[in-house]
């Protein structure tokens, strides 16, 4: 099991693989490819890293051996070496992958926006997507969240985020359907619902939160009429099936429909009783008209109605008519949803005054008082002149409103408490004070005071909060004593509270509560009477409407499963509404990360409503809590129905024999370094953003400009070490890549705006790779400003958003302003990574890196687990690669027995022989969903391709790729004896091997497939011409078809593989290959120039060990003091001759490596020769390691970096002097502290860990001193041995006697490196080293195939390192090795011997050494060795003689193509 | 709520208005502020920069009065907070300076004794939701740099922000938190913790005008129509200094310098007498509608 998809994990997995084992890639993410997918371009080449990474994804899908596990982490695993048992979570997709055709039909519907971390936040990407146009698996994932908080809030569930995000898309009508889903009176609730959810609403935590009610309504109001019946049909849809019951409820107000909506949709004949002449309960006796117009309640109550249901008016339920009557009556269930139709009393002196109202009585008066009923004349009430109002709920309110609207000259509030504890909604409280109602606070009524039975005023105490909270949670409001005092009014209303009416339970038992109302089961609202159920006011007290509603939703739950004769409580709990602390927490977070956008509400008449436009506005705001909202929109438009929104992780048990750890890195988090203000500044961002700013595929299309404005900047700065080297935020490692990456990305950005100017402010520039140095130097004189400073602090400049950088150069403060900041942030282990550790047990360093031993740099601490890539330490893309490769060679040793026994082949039937046959070609074109057909006519295409020559057969196909279309195309091969196949759909980059396969599975020779590309290169970019672009189609199909008739069967062979090895080179790399190979059961031949093995090796338990291993190892033969003497044939099978003492020995392998390494340089400068106290540094490290130095008292020890390094005549850095350096002035001060060490250096490139023993050393003491290139010390050995320099800082010139003085001369690449070259014809760089087929993905392989390399043969490192590239090179040879044969052929160059000049042009051009010169079969001839040519067709471009043809490429089908494409220009 | 108040010597002098609107802001919010009795000099600059054991002690001596009292400490001044934090933090952690302390101050004190600045106490315990409930009259949107200066975020272990909770000391947000719930709109600006050049102001004015100079000119041009201040030296350099800054380079930059306390004090609908606005150098009345 290889755990993390990245570049290491996918060369661990394709190693692995390609050897012969079974391969589970887990990869937590939904697609593979890590960071390195993230990066534009890769250095020195500038290659792409999409382009150069995607072909490694695409194998990795196809290949048979390797499962991708995406989503996927690993809980726990248990078992031993061998059999480990893995336990994994597979997290929901909810998308089916192997449905899903990636068209993005789903996409462009769906309405909400989460920041796209693959851009790292800079960009948007909908809920519904797919992670990059390159994504592997190919397919489409859901992003979703916790439940978002105001639909937790919602007592209806209303799925608010998702009527929110269609109303923000500007689908009114779909947001309506949504609405209406869980909510019977919708509008109602758009005017009057006490907005929950605007209290949980995450925007309101930092600004004003989203008008999700005054959204609801205008989505409500915004569609037609026509749309509305429309979708009343549909959603939810009525029964069709009638049921008999019948059910009866008692009250017409917002529970008692809620509970008639629910069931008469199930199908039940339901019954309203109303007490009152007119329906809707409280919401018409106490909701005022300006609140809610009297035509909404009318309308939604009519659609409810609608359904069937039958209301009876003037029909109180009580003592004529009880609850028992019913139920004799017929009514299988009673669901009594009465109201608190009845004020609560003050209880206190004079309330029986004229004047004194309460609140019901009047607000039913106003509400009613247009209702003309004989029986109960209802007039609106006279009103006073000065009116209080007692109370402040939002009953207050309205009452206090609605005095105001009947002509009361003044009208006050009087409330207990302060303004703070008021229940009203504020919403109302600000309306009713701008209406003119005065609020007196802290004011209690103590009597009504009055003359003659009439109100004359109201004897009220002030009050005070105390300490004291109450039952509540406010504050307890105490009288002050004495503070007495009349305010004068001639009438006031008591709305401090409101209680149902119980009436209408006379003549029947039903249990209640200590508050008098009745007493249900919370769940099932049923109450002690079977079939009788009850919700609403009447169980709660006086509620909201939604509350309600949702009670009457809940009891018709409950009653239908009464009928049913269900468990009424099965499944079901109290309040499913939970939204934890926690979760705000997390969701804060989260915001943090994603910059909030803290924005003011759209201001809104709210007696009118929104338009339109403010509504998508408004709605826009909504955070997006939840990532999908559920809306469902994608399901609609997903064809291939892919889409499942109930999926849940699942947990599986996997049996594996070993792990290689591959998580990857996060970068630091640069807020943490707040001095610099990312996530603050706009145009401050990380490294990794900038990649994905210069990317063509990223935010910007690649078009390289300021994330605050959009203007392209003119200067931009680097600011290096952020998050490493950096001892005060626990990160004081090196994180190896920043440099470069710094370095790179300022040349990229260079190339992308010509004049930029680019600085980069540094500590020490560590170019210690491979061609760094040479890098470093091109940026330099492309204009890159290298500036060593540390920056303290970045300013934004207000207006223009620049930033100011200062820094000291010269010894002079400096103040620039950049207009871009790049923060090149370490690297860190992944949370990912660590979590998996856990789950593992697996040792971590102080930092959270992996533990490994120095000189087994991929074992881990847990025997059978191996890691690789920047979770062991930080790393680049090649070391991470060999990693990978060297964790896979580990793995093919330990498991080597099991190799073969579980893998995969694929058995194709023989195949046909069409040589002779008529051709007669299938056509199938792809609408690839509506990606190709929204935009070209696939009918039209279909029927032109039917006239097309050689057509047998052609149809069009939803999507050519699926499954089904696959099963579909055999048939009809079979059915009409085809034996071409074209097909028009998408790239053959990705898509051409599927339809390969399946000509194969029917017999047909896979190139006699060909595909015309009518999405990228059609629809894709002419979706404005629909017209055109279906001519176009028809071009390419006609060209395909043209191409399809001259393909010819290319037959493939197979040759046997030579299942041995051949390792040149006996020091610590080539040893390690061989013993890994040997320990896989592979016969190694291990030649060493030398008469003994170890190389440059010190003396020591390593070089011993190795040794002894390798002298005992039965597959292994040693020949010492030889050297190779010739190399012929290929890949699978090589001959050689080695020369040694005894004479020439033949030998036969399949595979090469390379591992010459190199040597210590030597050196003439700084006296050394000439006085015997100047040494090497590796003299010195001999000296220490063979019992220490002997210097006097006081000793001064001088080094010098870089001696006959990174100038001229070696330009190149040697990588490990620093580190080693570093190591033995560390241990000349354990040794004798009293001992001087100065260090002259240029750049410091301790780079990884090493830097904790640089940070050592000047805890020691040890002194460093930079040095130029330009002045480089002067030493002098006169008697004295003397050191000039002088210091960079102060500029002074200091001289130093001196007692010992080391020098770092560096490596030199091997002298055997030359002929070693020619006779593998494989190349050197300039420097002498080997050069790898390419320098980021295969660091270890030559282009030639078959041929390796390892060590410091490949460029100079450190002992550690050659050991992992021995590993590498090994398990790459292995790939080779394991196969008992190979298949060459197919699509490769032909020479016609009879045109061929031997003019020798192909055997210069090609990259692979394929051509070769025959004497003997070929009378001096070129002939293309199958086994080597890659089928790229360089030869074949460039041979004068047109002698050369690329196989399937041959000249005569593509004029074929080319024809076809004339024949429309000619006929017109 | 109760807590014991340092006042500090600024409070009763150069910045008594400070201490006026703190003590209004409080009372209004039900915060009782209860005096130290007999309480002393923190140090201040003088102090530490001469003597660790006298930085200590003086401090300590204060605290243990608290400490007698029940109380956590409350203080105003962004000096005091830092002395008294930083004698707290010290005198923790080494328990060789609490003996001297205690010998010095004739009492044990052994650090325990929480100390805040008033911004803590309004977005800790207080909380915005309550501050924002109990406004009465809001700041209309007014455009406010919040300056916090150096001593109340630096260094990160004594910072009033919550670090452990992940906040950047480098991006305070309290003082903000705390103006928008009195429906001011504060800007952001990257001139928030800039040193002010403190107590220069008296050696060296010329770098205090030219370093409290950026500050200001840096607010302005970040949109700020006034500077929200919580340290009673910020208040001296920006407000009393600005005629001499404008002075020195001919330029007018006419912000209001306001404390915090007397932005807020005016939402909670406290009269200007009581908040000492009429103390101010640079005319306040140019933002605040006039009462």
């Amino acid at each position: 099991m290889v755990c993390g998809g990245g570049i290491a994990g996918i060369q661990s997995a394709l190693d692995l693989a390609n050897s012969g084992f079974k391969v589970y890639l887990v990869e937590k993410s939904p697609t593979i490819g890590g960071k390195m997918a993230q990066l534009d371009k890769t250095f020195p080449t500038g290659d792409c890293a999409t382009c150069i990474i995607s072909p490694k994804l695409v194998e990795c899908t196809r290949n048979l051996n390797i499962e991708i596990l995406p989503q996927t982490q690993i809980e726990a695993v248990t078992g031993e070496p061998g059999r480990y048992r893995v336990k994994l979570r597979r997290k929901a997709r909810y998308v089916d992958i192997t449905r899903c055709n990636a068209c993005g039909d789903c996409e462009k519907v769906c309405p909400v926006r989460v920041p796209d971390e693959f851009n790292r936040g800079l960009a948007a990407k909908t809920a519904i997507h797919k992670v990059t146009a390159q994504a592997v698996p190919n397919a489409y994932v859901i992003e979703k969240r916790d439940r978002p908080p105001c639909m937790s809030a919602c007592p209806l569930d209303q799925n608010v985020q998702a009527y929110v995000a269609l109303i923000a898309a500007g689908k009114f009508a779909e947001a309506a359907d949504i609405i209406r889903k869980d909510n019977p009176l919708p509008l109602i609730c758009g005017y009057v619902c006490h907005r929950p959810c605007e209290s949980e609403c995450q925007q309101g935590r930092y600004g004003e939160a989203v008008s999700i009610r005054a959204l609801k309504r205008f989505a409500l109001e915004a569609e037609s009429r026509e749309q509305k019946a429309e979708s009343r049909q549909t959603s939810p849809a009525p029964s069709s099936v009638r049921r008999e019951e019948r059910i009866a409820i008692i009250g017409s107000g917002p529970a008692g429909l809620g509970a008639a909506d629910y069931l008469a949709r199930k199908g039940y004949r339901v019954t309203i009783f109303e007490a009152m002449s007119v329906p809707g309960g409280m919401m018409r006796a106490g909701i005022p008209d300006f609140r809610l117009p009297r035509s909404v309640l009318d309308s939604q109550i009519q659609d409810i109605l609608d359904l069937g249901v039958e209301l009876k008016l003037n029909s109180p339920i009580g003592d004529e008519r009880s609850i028992d009557l019913l139920l004799d009556n017929g009514y299988k269930a009673v669901f009594a949803a009465v109201g608190a139709q009845k004020s609560v009393g003050l209880g206190i002196e004079g309330e029986d005054l004229q004047g004194v109202t309460p609140g019901i009585d009047f607000i039913k008066q106003v509400n009613l008082a247009e209702v003309e009923s004989p029986d109960s004349p209802v007039r609106r009430p006279v009103i006073g002149e000065r009116v209080a109002v007692i109370g402040a709920g939002n009953a207050a309110m309205d009452i206090a409103r609605s005095a105001v609207r009947l002509g009361a000259k003044d009208v006050t509030v009087i409330y207990r408490r302060t303004k703070r504890e008021m229940p009203a909604d504020p919403v109302e409280v600000e309306d009713a004070l701008r209406e003119g109602v005065r609020f007196v606070f802290l004011t209690n009524p103590k009597r009504f005071v009055g003359t003659d039975g009439k109100l004359t005023g109201i004897e009220c105490v002030k009050m005070q909060l105390s300490e004291e909270k109450d039952a509540s949670g406010r504050r307890r409001p105490e009288a002050i004593e004495g503070s007495e005092h009349v305010l004068d009014f001639d009438e006031a209303i008591i709305a401090t509270g409101q209680v149902p009416n119980m009436g209408f339970a006379a003549g029947t038992e039903l249990a209640v509560n200590k508050r008098g109302l009745l007493d249900v089961d919370p769940v099932t609202l049923a109450t002690s009477r079977p079939g009788v159920f009850a919700g609403g006011d009447v169980v709660a007290g006086a509620g909201t409407l939604s509350e309600a509603v949702a009670a009457g939703r809940r009891a018709a739950e409950s009653i239908h499963r009464f009928i049913k004769g269900e468990d009424l409580a099965e499944g079901r709990s109290a309040d499913p509404r939970v939204w934890t602390e926690e979760k705000h927490l997390a969701l804060e977070k989260l915001q943090l990360r994603e910059k909030l956008t803290r924005t003011r509400r759209v201001a809104f008449d709210h007696e009118i409503g929104y338009t339109a436009e403010q509504a998508m506005q408004e709605a826009k705001r909504c955070l997006a809590c939840g990532g999908c909202c559920e809306c469902e929109e994608c399901v609609k438009a997903c064809l291939a129905k892919a889409i499942d929104h109930d999926m849940v992780d699942t947990i599986e048990e996997i049996e594996v024999g070993a792990i290689v750890l591959s998580p990857g890195y996060e970068e630091f988090d640069a807020r943490l370094r707040g001095e610099f203000g990312f996530g603050r500044y706009d145009n401050v961002v990380t490294n990794i953003q900038f990649e994905r700013m210069l990317s063509a595929s990223g935010p910007f299309g690649g078009h390289l400009m300021r994330p605050s404005d959009g203007v392209e900047p003119r200067k931009i700065a680097f600011i290096q070490c952020v998050g490493s080297r950096d001892a005060a935020n626990e990160r004081p490692y090196c994180s190896s890549v920043c440099c470069m990456a710094a370095i790179k990305q300022s040349i990229i950005a260079q190339e992308h705006l010509p004049g930029l100017e680019a600085a980069v402010f540094y500590t020490d520039i560590r170019a210690f790779g491979k061609d760094f140095d040479s890098y470093y130097e091109r940026a330099k004189a492309s204009g890159v400003r290298f500036t060593r400073s540390m920056i303290s602090r970045v300013v934004e400049m207000p207006g223009s958003k620049n930033l100011r950088l200062s820094y000291i150069k010269d010894g002079k403060p400096v103040d620039e302003e950049f207009d871009l900041v790049i923060l090149s942030a370490g690297l860190r282990p992944s949370e990912e990574a660590l979590r998996t550790a856990a789950a593992l047990g697996v040792e971590l360093d102080a930092w959270g890196f992996c533990h490994s031993e120095e000189f087994a740099p991929v074992t881990t601490s847990k025997e059978g687990v191996f890691v690789a890539g920047a979770f062991e330490s930080p790393k680049d893309i090649p070391e991470t690669v060999t990693q990978a490769s060297a964790a896979a060679a580990m793995v093919m040793q330990m498991l080597a027995p099991a190799r073969g026994t579980m893998i995969t082949e694929k058995i194709y039937p023989r195949e046909h022989d069409f040589t002779d046959a008529i051709p007669r070609i299938g056509v199938f074109i792809c609408h690839c969903g509506i990606n190709i057909a929204g935009v070209i006519d696939i009918d039209r295409v279909v029927e032109a391709a039917r006239a097309m020559p050689y057509v047998a057969y052609a149809e069009n196909a939803l999507y050519a790729c699926a499954d089904n279309t696959q099963d579909r195309i055999k048939e009809l091969i079979r059915e009409h004896n085809l034996n071409r196949l074209v097909v028009a759909s998408c790239t053959p980059r990705t898509h051409e091997p599927l339809f390969r396969d399946t000509a194969r599975e029917c017999g047909l020779n896979p190139f006699l497939v060909d595909m015309a590309n009518i999405r990228d290169q059609c629809s894709w970019v002419h979706s404005n011409e629909p017209n055109a672009a279906t001519d176009k189609a028809v071009d390419l199909v006609r060209m395909a078809t043209a191409r399809a008739a001259r393909l010819r069967a290319l037959p493939t062979e197979e040759l046997p593989v030579e299942q041995a090895a051949l390792v040149i080179g006996g020091g610590p790399s080539g040893m390690t290959a061989a013993l890994s190979l040997a320990e896989q059961g592979f016969p190694v031949h291990l030649v060493e120039k030398a008469d003994r093995l170890g190389g440059r090796l010190a003396p020591g338990a390593l070089r011993d060990g190795l040794v002894s291993r390798i002298e005992r190892h039965p597959a292994i033969r040693t020949h010492l003091s030889s050297r190779l003497k010739s190399l012929s044939g290929h890949i699978g099978s090589f001959k050689a001759e080695i020369e040694g003492v005894g004479g020439l020995t033949n030998v036969k392998f399949g595979a090469l490596i390379v591992a010459i390494g190199g040597t210590e340089r030597k050196t003439t400068e700084y006296c050394y020769g000439l006085d015997k106290r100047v040494v090497t540094q590796r003299d010195l490290e001999s000296m220490l390691a063979s019992g220490g130095i002997d210097l006097p008292q006081g000793a001064t020890v001088g080094m010098i970096q870089c001696v006959g390094s990174r100038d001229d005549d070696h330009p190149y850095c040697s990588r490990s002097c620093c580190a080693e350096a570093v190591k033995n002035a560390v241990r000349i001060k354990e040794l004798q502290p009293d001992a001087n060490v100065v260090m002259l250096y240029r750049d410091m490139r301790t780079y990884g860990v090493n830097e904790l023993h640089y940070q050592k050393a000047r805890e020691a003491g040890v002194v460093f001193v930079r040095y130029e290139r330009e002045r480089p010390p002067q030493v002098a050995a006169d008697g004295k041995l003397t050191i000039d320099f002088v210091e960079p800082e102060l500029g002074v010139p200091v001289r130093l006697d001196l007692d010992m003085l080391a020098l770092s001369t560096g490596t030199s690449p091997a002298i055997d490196n030359q002929s070693v070259s020619e006779l593998a014809k494989v190349p050197l760089n300039k420097d002498g080293f080997f050069v790898e087929a390419h320098v980021k993905l295969r660091p270890v392989d030559f282009a030639s195939e078959g041929i390796f390399l390892c060590g410091s043969a490949h460029s100079p490192k450190t002992t550690a390192e050659n050991i992992q590239q021995g590993l590498a090179a090994a398990g790459r040879a292995a790939t080779i090795l394991s196969k008992k044969t190979m298949t060459v052929g197919g699509q490769i160059s032909k020479v016609d011997v009879r045109k061929c000049v031997s003019c020798l042009t192909c055997v210069r051009v090609c990259p692979y050494g394929a051509p070769e010169v025959s004497a003997a079969n070929n009378k001096n001839r070129v002939e293309i060795q199958a086994a080597k040519c890659m089928g790229c067709g360089s030869c074949a471009a460039e041979c004068p003689a047109k002698a050369i043809q690329l196989q399937h490429y041959v000249d005569r089908q593509v004029e074929a193509a080319i024809e076809a494409l004339l024949e429309r220009v000619a006929s017109h | 709520m109760r807590y014991a108040f340092f006042p500090g010597c600024s409070m009763k002098s150069t910045a008594h208005e400070f201490e006026m609107s703190t003590l209004a802001v409080a009372r209004s919010l039900g915060i009782e502020l209860e005096e130290i009795p007999d309480w002393t000099c923190c140090g201040s600059t003088p102090a530490h920069a001469t003597d660790a054991l006298l930085a200590a002690s003086l401090p300590a001596r204060n605290l243990a009065i608290a400490e007698s009292l029940g109380l956590d400490v409350v203080t105003c001044c962004a000096a005091c907070y830092s002395r008294l934090a930083a004698a707290n933090l010290a005198i923790s952690q080494d328990a060789r300076l609490r003996a001297e302390v205690a010998d010095a101050i004739g009492t044990e004190y052994s650090g325990g004794v929480r100390v805040l600045h008033f911004l803590q106490v309004l977005n800790e315990s207080t909380g915005i939701d309550e501050l924002r409930d109990s406004v009465v009259a809001g700041l209309g949107g007014l455009k406010v740099a919040c300056y916090y200066g150096c001593l109340l975020t630096r260094p990160r272990e004594l910072s009033i922000v919550n670090v452990s909770n992940g906040a950047d000391p480098e991006d305070p947000q309290v003082m903000e938190k705390i103006l928008t719930a009195a429906g001011a709109e504060p800007i952001e600006w990257s001139y928030k913790t800039e040193c002010c050049g403190a107590s220069f102001s008296i050696t060296r004015t010329d770098t205090v005008k030219r370093l409290s100079g950026d500050i200001l000119r840096m607010a302005k041009a970040s949109g700020a129509k006034c500077v929200a201040v919580a340290c009673p030296l910020c208040h001296t350099n920006l407000d009393l200094r600005q005629a001499d800054i404008e002075s020195a380079t001919g330029e007018k930059i006419g912000l209001p310098v306001f404390f915090f306390t007397q932005l807020l004090g005016r939402a909670l609908g406290i009269p200007d007498s009581e908040l000492g606005i009429g103390k101010l150098m640079t005319d306040p009345y140019r933002v605040l509608s006039s009462k």
